[in-house]
C-alpha cells in the first residue's frame, strides 16, 4: 500500500513537473558530464525536454529532441501499471534473452547514429531563444 | 539465487527515492549554519558584492562535496552494517546481500554505491537495468556481484 502510494504521487508529481518546467529554458541540477567533456551527445542527451514536448503534444518536436521518450515512457507507464495491480507478467517479457539484446543494439546504434554528421536530425536542436543561465 | 526472493523493482525504486528524500533533508539542515554565517558576512568587510559572490562560490563547493560524498558514505555504511540495507530499504524490508546471501565487505559496498552514482551521473536511464536483468541485477549489483532481496 505505502509502495503504490509512493509510486503514484512521485509519477504524478513529475509528470506535474515536467509540464509547467520547459528545460530547454532553464535546467536544474548538474550539466550532463558527457557533453560538458567530450561535446557528445549520449542516449539520454534531450529527455526531459522530449517528456516535456510530448506533454505538451508536440510530438514530432519529442521525437526530434529524443527519440527514446517513445520507448522510456511506455515501459516506465507499463512498469508503474504492473508494480500498481500486481500484474507482473511485463518483467518476465522483458527479461526474456532477445528483448534485452535488441534494445540494447538499438540504443547504441542511436547513440552512434546521433554524432554523425548526416543524421542532424536525431540531435536536440537547441532553441533559439534559450536562455540557458545556471540556476545560481 | 532464488528468483521469489528477489525485491523487485518497484520496491527498490520507493527505498532510492526515500533515501533520497532523507538525504537531503539531511544535507540542508547540516547547511543552514552555512547560509545564515554567508548571509552575516555579505555586509561584514571589503565590498559586499565580492564577499557574496566568494560565500557563494563557496556554498556551490560546500553542497558539490555534499551531494556527492555524503551519499556514498552513507550506503556505503549502511549496507556494510548489520542490517545490510540503507534507511530506506529498511523501510521497504529489503536489503543488499552477497553472492551466498552474506553481507558485503565495507570495501564491496564502498564501490557499489560509487559505481551507482557514476552511472546515474552518465545517464539515469542506466538505473533501469534491473529491469531486463534476469536476476534483477543493476551494474552496481554485477560489478560487486550483489542482490537486492526480501526480508527485514
Amino acid at each position: 500500500m505505502f509502495k503504490k502510494l509512493f509510486l503514484t504521487v512521485t509519477a504524478l508529481a513529475l509528470t506535474v513537473f515536467y509540464f509547467y518546467h520547459d528545460p530547454s529554458v532553464r535546467s536544474f541540477g548538474p550539466k550532463c558530464l558527457i557533453h560538458e567533456t567530450t561535446g557528445w551527445y549520449c542516449w539520454g542527451c534531450g529527455g526531459q525536454r522530449a517528456f516535456h514536448a510530448l506533454l505538451h503534444g508536440q510530438f514530432a518536436q519529442a521525437f526530434r529532441f529524443n527519440l527514446l521518450v517513445y520507448i522510456v515512457v511506455p515501459l516506465l507507464l507499463m512498469v508503474l501499471y504492473s508494480e500498481l495491480f500486481n500484474d507482473f507478467r511485463l518483467f518476465y517479457y522483458l527479461r526474456n534473452r532477445y528483448f534485452p539484446l535488441f534494445l540494447l543494439i538499438f540504443v547504441v546504434i542511436f547513440t552512434i547514429s546521433r554524432n554523425l554528421r548526416s543524421f542532424e536530425f536525431l540531435k536536440p536542436p537547441v532553441p533559439k531563444n534559450a536562455l540557458h543561465r545556471p540556476p545560481f | 539465487m532464488d528468483k521469489s526472493q528477489l525485491a523487485g523493482f518497484g520496491n527498490r525504486l520507493v527505498a532510492q527515492i526515500i533515501d533520497g528524500i532523507i538525504l537531503s533533508i539531511a544535507i540542508s539542515v547540516v547547511l543552514v549554519p552555512f547560509i545564515a554565517a554567508l548571509l552575516g558576512t555579505s555586509n561584514w568587510n571589503g565590498s559586499p558584492e565580492d564577499v557574496a559572490a566568494w560565500g557563494i562560490v563557496g556554498m556551490i563547493i560546500g553542497i558539490a562535496l555534499l551531494s556527492l560524498f555524503v551519499p556514498f558514505i552513507y550506503e556505503a555504511i549502511m549496507i556494510s552494517s548489520a542490517r545490510q540495507a540503507t534507511f530506506g530499504k529498511i523501510l521497504m524490508k529489503i536489503k543488499v546481500v552477497g553472492e551466498n546471501g552474506e553481507r558485503l565487505s565495507f570495501g564491496q559496498a564502498l564501490g557499489r554505491s560509487l559505481i551507482k552514482y557514476i552511472t546515474s551521473h552518465l545517464c539515469i536511464l542506466l538505473w533501469l537495468w534491473p529491469l531486463f536483468n534476469p536476476e534483477e541485477q543493476s551494474l552496481h549489483d554485477l560489478v560487486v556481484k550483489s542482490y537486492v532481496v526480501k526480508g527485514a
